[in-house]
């Protein structure tokens, strides 16, 4: 992406390879309370900073260890012209760059780094945070960074104390004092790690295998290759969709274990997981659901939102932070994480299977012809999966308001969190009641549904990316708040279109 | 009746309801959660939306009586429903949450609740009263009248108004006190930036301030002649001065004189100088190393008396800017004085060069009255808590005050001097709540052992906790880790960094009448749903294979066929 990237020819490249090569991707650091692979310490701050996770080409652990090794070692290394992404238009203006350049040297920054930082400070005192401010913000945090990796602060090695074998931290810095050449260095570094990796083990480097094996890409081509099959057959007991249908929520599997290992915790714990973990739970309950009612169609949703929610893991990664990070005390306790988050989890997920059904039927009354049988038979099938939401989800609430008592002393308290899913669960049961009082026959049963979703997605979403930017317009153009727009949008506009159509069928029936 | 157990109603009153929650978060989002309390969850009209549902859901299952096993999960849905609200109206009614702040070895047996009250609270002439009048304020939104009776002693008070929201207004009026009084404004500066300093003569509290750690007092009494006469004889130990004289008091003599008498007492771990005067308005008894002013009573100091006792020996240890009453000042340092003119409106050096010390008056306004005025302000974002206040009208019982308007806020200990004397202190704070135990904070423990971060990752309090009854336990509360006391429940909320450079910890104290309905409650709407699903689903089975037995089997067929056709594998 945005980046310029100078890497001058240096006196001993014998020296740079020895130092940072390939094989450094499997050192262990520590990283806000974890122990993982130097190497995705690397891609994420890279990251961070270029925007990319290899910056010109070259791998992140080979240009993290570089800063560092340069600032050591400033005979034997040329530095690394690292550039940070400027976008906003007033910010090009102010950094002076021309049309072709993508952002700004880190070199050009770091002298006046205080001072960029009090005015970012003052901008955002004086006018709130604006989108210029925030990248602002952003570019002077990306600095800072780059500055702590270049002064070795940032480079946390984890050594074991003395008698007991309790892991303390050591900054590259720290081992740096006496190290004469790169050689000594790296040699202290490799012996350290040796240390870690008898007393510890290896398993830290799941996370690079983890990494490194793609799973996300795998399971996305899997459920796209099962979603392909199930078109073409229509008995669901062919091998063919077996076999792509195994392969798909094995897949999906395997991503969740990885990630349970690797953290050590119920996977439920931020908007990445809980994506990954509905999409999941919708392909399973889509395929018990068409086995138990011998529909095809549960399963062709099931697949859809499982591929929808594995692309949104693989493409808006700046929405759902793939990082695997430390838990704030009070999200501690596996068994309330692993029932309460799941249970609503896999409400919004079989609401998301209610929704598609639901909307399949409006497109197709929209742009095919209809009859009265597919009305009534979509209905049926989004009725069944609304019951089963509602349940997930009112198991969820309790279990979140029981948590919330046994850990904060309050059943309810008005959370906006709390407040949404409350709002949502109204909203079904209201289509569960309009259905049984009459209000909602089949024709408005189906639209109704399609329109609940938005519910879900604002206590899944808004509440987050909305309602927590304090519904400032300009923090709308953000990834979030614009992919909830858009979804809303389209949704909104589907229903108006059928509103017009179904009247005019309505009209002609008459 | 009909209407009432209808589904049309049900219907209405939960879209009521999600419309009402969600102009709620909207509002939470911009003006924060207490607001969003007050102006939706517990307005009127969402209890009054929320009775709608209780008597929907009761009454849909009165007309469904008797009993039908068919309905059996119905039943135990909405019967679990109705327990959830009704705990629920039992948490908001008589429940209990409130918050203790605890620093290591205090015993506390107060909590705070949410709201407001006002603390009221009579001096008596020369002792201090108990009487301490609390009354809770109403839970409002906006400006309101209450127009509520607050009775002490023989003295009756009306509460006019309450503003939840408030900004400040001064206004100067004549003094017509006994007492000169004094208003100051200061602009301090050194090289590192401005501040604002407001002093003042009108209490106990108002004549020092600290910039960086220069101390800045305001001597209202004290005329720089007698100060002067002090700072230059080294042997001094306190400066004595009222409206008649000046006196010095030497180490020598101090303790035997027949007119002074010093001596230590105890105040918590360390010892302090009591300082007993006789002077020409009588016997005046000092703390020095608390305050300049006489103590009244018991506890109460005397912020309006002329007499002022200078412990200048331990001045003498920090940098002090003083202001004398005939317009003079001085700095002092490490036993070094220097005096000078005060003149309005130009700046003064002084100091050590290097620090470029400077000040200026920007007003220095005597004989008035400062009254402050609150006025209502709309909502602000949610970052900005903005001051409470309330207005007071003396109704019966005493002599008239120096102002008729009386107001108190949560920023200041408001004083009320009636013309003859009688002295009221008034402030608005949370209201407390009496425990029936007293609890003490032996240790907080913060962990960070997430290696390579320094945020907590977890905290614990451990707590001695004292009954009426003598009796004495010890506990561990941390997160996830609640302590239950009789009703009570204390939970570990979060901690703050104490006065000694420790940390103190902040628990949740709570009580629950409606817990455990809730409790039973929720686990009756999760089995009546289970139930409910369970029998339709087996309704229809049944139906289902009674009917459809037939006519599947072409289908079957013809699916199967286009198998072979779509599905080449």
């Amino acid at each position: 992406m945005a980046l310029i990237f100078a890497l001058i020819a240096t006196p001993s490249f014998a020296a740079v390879d020895s130092a940072c090569g390939p094989e450094w991707d499997t050192l262990a650091v520590l990283e806000g309370g974890r122990v993982k692979p130097l190497a995705i310490h690397a891609r994420e701050t890279m990251k961070f900073i270029t925007g990319t996770t290899k910056p010109g080409g070259i791998t992140a652990t080979k240009v993290y260890c570089m800063i560092s090794f340069a600032t050591i070692f400033p005979n034997l290394f040329s530095p690394l012209e690292i550039v940070i992404p400027v976008k906003h238009e007033d910010n090009r203006i102010d950094f002076k760059l021309t049309d072709n350049q993508q952002g700004i040297e880190v070199s050009r920054l770091l002298p006046d780094l205080d001072k960029l930082e009090n005015i970012a400070a003052k901008l955002e005192s004086r006018d709130g945070l604006t989108p210029s401010t925030k990248e602002l913000k952003r570019i002077t945090t990306a600095a800072r960074l780059y500055s702590e990796i270049a002064s070795g602060d940032n480079w946390l090695i984890p050594t074991l104390s003395g008698d007991d074998n309790v892991i303390k931290r050591t900054t590259l810095r720290e081992m740096t004092a006496n190290s004469a050449a790169p050689e000594h260095l790296a040699a202290a570094l490799w012996s350290a790690n040796k240390t870690y990796r008898t007393q510890y083990g290896d398993k830290y480097l799941w996370e690079l295998t983890f990494e490194n094996a793609h799973l996300v890409h795998w399971a996305f081509l899997a459920a796209l290759i099962a979603l392909l099959v199930a078109l073409s057959c229509s008995s669901l007991s062919h091998p063919a969709l077996l076999t792509s249908l195994l392969a798909a929520v094995l897949l999906d599997t395997t991503v969740i274990i990885f990630r349970i290992v690797i953290s050590g915790r119920a996977p439920m714990t931020n908007m990445y997981e809980t994506v990954l973990g509905a999409g999941f739970i919708a392909l399973v309950t889509a395929a018990v659901l068409s086995k138990l009612r011998s529909e095809k169609i549960f399963l062709l949703a099931g697949l859809t939102i499982n591929m929808i929610s594995l692309a949104m893991l693989l493409f808006s990664s700046s929405m759902l932070d793939p990082r695997i990070q430390a838990l704030t005390p009070v999200l501690r306790d596996n068994f309330w994480l692993a029932t309460h988050v799941t249970s609503v989890t896999a409400s919004y997920a079989v609401f998301a299977l209610s929704w598609l059904i639901a909307n399949a039927y409006l497109i197709r009354s929209i742009f095919f012809r209809t009859n009265a049988e597919t009305l009534r038979h979509s209905a049926s099938l989004c009725y069944d999966c609304l019951k089963i939401g509602i349940l997930f989800l009112a198991v969820g609430i309790i279990l979140g308001a029981v948590w919330a008592d046994y850990s904060w002393g309050r059943f309810w308290g008005w959370d906006p969190k709390e407040t949404w899913s409350l709002i949502t669960l109204f909203v079904y049961i209201g289509i569960l009641h309009g259905r049984l009082s009459g209000w909602l026959k089949a024709e408005r049963f189906l639209p109704a549904t399609a329109a609940a979703f938005t519910s879900v997605l604002m206590t899944w979403f808004g509440v987050n990316y909305v309602l927590a930017t304090g519904l400032h317009s300009y923090g709308f153009s953000e990834g979030g708040s614009l992919f909830l727009a858009l979804i809303f949008a389209f949704q909104f506009t589907l229903l108006s279109v059928y509103a017009v159509v179904s009247h005019k069928i309505f009209q002609k029936g008459t | 009746m009909r209407f009432l157990a209808s589904l049309k109603l049900a219907i209405i009153v939960l879209a009521a309801m999600a419309l009402l929650m969600t102009t709620g978060t909207v509002i939470e989002s911009k003006y924060g959660a207490d607001y969003a309390r007050l102006a939706i969850y517990n307005s009127p009209l969402f209890l009054t939306v929320e009775f709608f549902l209780f008597l929907n859901i009761l009454f849909a299952a009165l007309v469904r009586l008797p009993p039908k096993s068919r309905l059996a999960g119905f039943y135990i849905t909405h019967l679990g429903l109705l327990a959830v609200i009704f705990g629920g109206f039992l948490t908001m009614i008589y429940g209990i949450d409130g918050g203790i702040e605890l620093e290591s070895g205090n015993i506390i047996s107060l909590a705070r609740v949410q709201g407001s009250a006002l603390y009221l609270r009579h001096i008596g002439d020369n002792e201090l009263h108990d009487g301490l009048k609390t009354t809770a304020l109403p839970q409002a939104t906006d400006e309101v009248f209450p127009n509520q009776i607050v009775k002490l002693d023989h003295y009756e008070f009306v509460i006019e108004k309450y503003l939840p929201r408030a900004r400040a207004r001064y206004k100067w009026q004549a003094s017509n006190a006994n007492a000169p009084s004094r208003y100051v404004t200061l602009v301090l500066a050194s090289a590192y930036g401005e501040q604002q300093i407001e002093l003042s003569n009108t209490d106990e509290t108002s004549d020092t301030a600290t910039f960086g750690p220069l101390e800045i007092t305001l001597l209202p009494n004290v005329k720089s002649r007698c100060f002067e006469r002090a700072a230059l004889d080294a042997r001094t130990n306190f400066i004595f001065s009222d409206e008649h004289e000046c006196r010095l008091l030497n180490e020598d003599d101090s303790a035997n004189s027949h007119n002074t008498n010093v001596k230590k007492v105890r105040l918590g771990h360390s010892e302090i100088d009591k300082v007993r005067i006789e002077s020409h308005e009588g016997e005046k008894i000092f703390y020095p190393d608390l305050s300049t002013h006489p103590i009244v009573g018991k506890y109460a100091l005397d912020g309006k008396a002329s007499a002022q006792l200078i412990p200048i020996s331990s001045w003498n240890k920090t940098p002090r800017l003083v202001l004398f009453e005939d317009e003079r000042w001085a700095y002092g340092s490490r036993g070094k004085w220097t005096f000078s003119d005060l003149v309005l409106d130009s700046p003064q050096s002084f100091g050590p060069k290097n620090m470029r010390l400077r000040f200026h008056v920007e007003s220095d306004i005597r004989n008035q009255t400062r009254l402050t005025e609150w006025r209502p302000i709309p909502p602000q974002k949610i970052e900005a808590t903005p001051p409470r206040a309330a207005l007071l009208r003396l109704n019966k019982g005493s002599t008239p005050f120096e102002d008729d308007e009386l107001w108190v806020s949560d920023q200041e200990r408001s004083v009320f001097r009636s013309k003859t004397g009688e002295v009221f202190e008034a402030t608005l704070a949370p209201p407390v709540h009496r425990l029936p135990f007293a609890i003490r904070l032996d240790e907080f423990r913060l962990r960070t052992d997430d290696i390579g971060s320094n945020a907590p990752s977890s905290y614990e309090s451990a707590v001695t906790v004292f009954f009426s009854n003598n009796a004495v336990s010890q506990h561990l509360i941390a997160m996830n880790q609640p302590l239950k006391i009789g009703d009570y429940t204390l939970y570990q909320s979060s901690y703050f960094p104490s006065s000694n450079g420790n940390y103190g910890s902040i628990l949740t104290v709570n009580a629950d009448p409606g817990r455990s309905l809730k409790y039973a409650g929720s686990f009756l709407v999760v089995t009546g749903s289970l139930t409910h699903f369970l029998q339709r689903a087996l309704e229809k089975k049944r139906k289902a294979t009674a009917n459809v037995q037939n006519d599947s089997q072409l289908g079957a067929h013809f699916r199967t066929h286009r198998d072979t056709l779509l599905c080449r594998s």
